[in-house]
């Protein structure tokens, strides 16, 4: 569970916190890492990508890779600083296959209710790796000065 | 669209539905704050309702949405698939930019028509 070598920083930089897979208590660290990018000033269209990101990747810990069970733990492991974000999401399941999942923009995928989350955040993060079971996903996002 | 307006109605003290405005066989549904996997039930609540009384077609007013994540999203495909399978239609109006961009990243804004305004959308209709 070590942060990728090119992501900028050290293990020992990432806070930690493990969490029930439950709505309430993802939502709870969501907030917290939310609070980090408003103290470092991110604009509102950052914060919504890194929710919009975070929200994705806890939900796919709590309901694929723990089944929704409130036992098992989702840890989530980050780091804000005016420049990046890195998140880590981890979840207790079996893991899966990120290249496996159908492009949710094909016009045969556009009517489905599911299946977008990962798509998402590729999109709305700089760099999105997986760890090779698929069931720890690595997100950066970096806060680039616009001109 | 029938020039008739009803006045509006708060449905819901702090929920995701701020106000629903009829009009014939439209409805302007205002929603505000966040579209997550808990507010979905609300929304799909609120529209069936509607539908059950004869609403055909639905502008949701999202200009006061903050946030709507995947699950959101979802909630709107099935709208739109439930409207149009009676005739009807889900569009939307008002989004803010983010939100604009996150239909156009997604290809949504191809099944769920936008529209910069509630006039426009209604005149769409």
């Amino acid at each position: 569970m070590r942060v990728p070598v090119d992501f900028g920083i050290r293990d020992s930089d990432l806070k930690q916190m493990v969490v029930s897979s439950d709505l309430r208590s993802v939502k709870a660290s969501e907030e917290r890492i939310i609070a980090d990018l408003v103290e470092n000033q991110y604009d509102e269209e950052s914060v919504f990508a890194i929710k919009l990101a975070l929200e994705e990747a806890l939900t796919n810990g709590v309901k694929h890779g723990n089944g929704n069970d409130p036992s098992k733990r989702i840890t989530v492991r980050f780091y804000v600083d005016a420049r990046r974000v890195i998140i880590c999401v981890r979840d207790e399941g079996p893991g899966f296959r990120p290249d496996l999942v159908p492009d949710p923009t094909a016009d045969e995928n556009l009517e489905r209710p599911n299946g977008r989350g990962i798509m998402l955040m590729h999109a709305y993060m700089t760099r999105v790796s997986y760890n090779d079971s698929g069931n720890e996903v690595w997100m950066l996002k970096e806060n680039l000065p616009r001109i | 669209m029938d020039a008739q307006r009803e006045s509006a109605a708060d449905l819901s003290e702090g929920g995701l539905i701020g106000a629903v405005r009829r009009a014939g066989r439209a409805a302007v549904v205002s929603l505000r704050g966040e579209l997550h996997v808990a507010q979905r039930e609300e929304l799909e609540s609120a529209v069936a309702e509607l539908q059950r009384e004869g609403t055909l077609h639905i502008v949701l007013d999202l200009a006061a949405l903050d946030f709507i994540g995947s699950a959101g999203l979802g909630a709107l495909v099935s709208l739109q698939k439930s409207a149009r399978s009676a005739g009807g239609s889900v569009r939307i109006a008002a989004a803010r930019p983010t939100i604009v961009s996150l239909m156009s990243l997604t290809r949504l804004d191809h099944l769920i028509p936008l529209h910069a305004t509630i006039a426009e959308a209604e005149n769409a209709i």
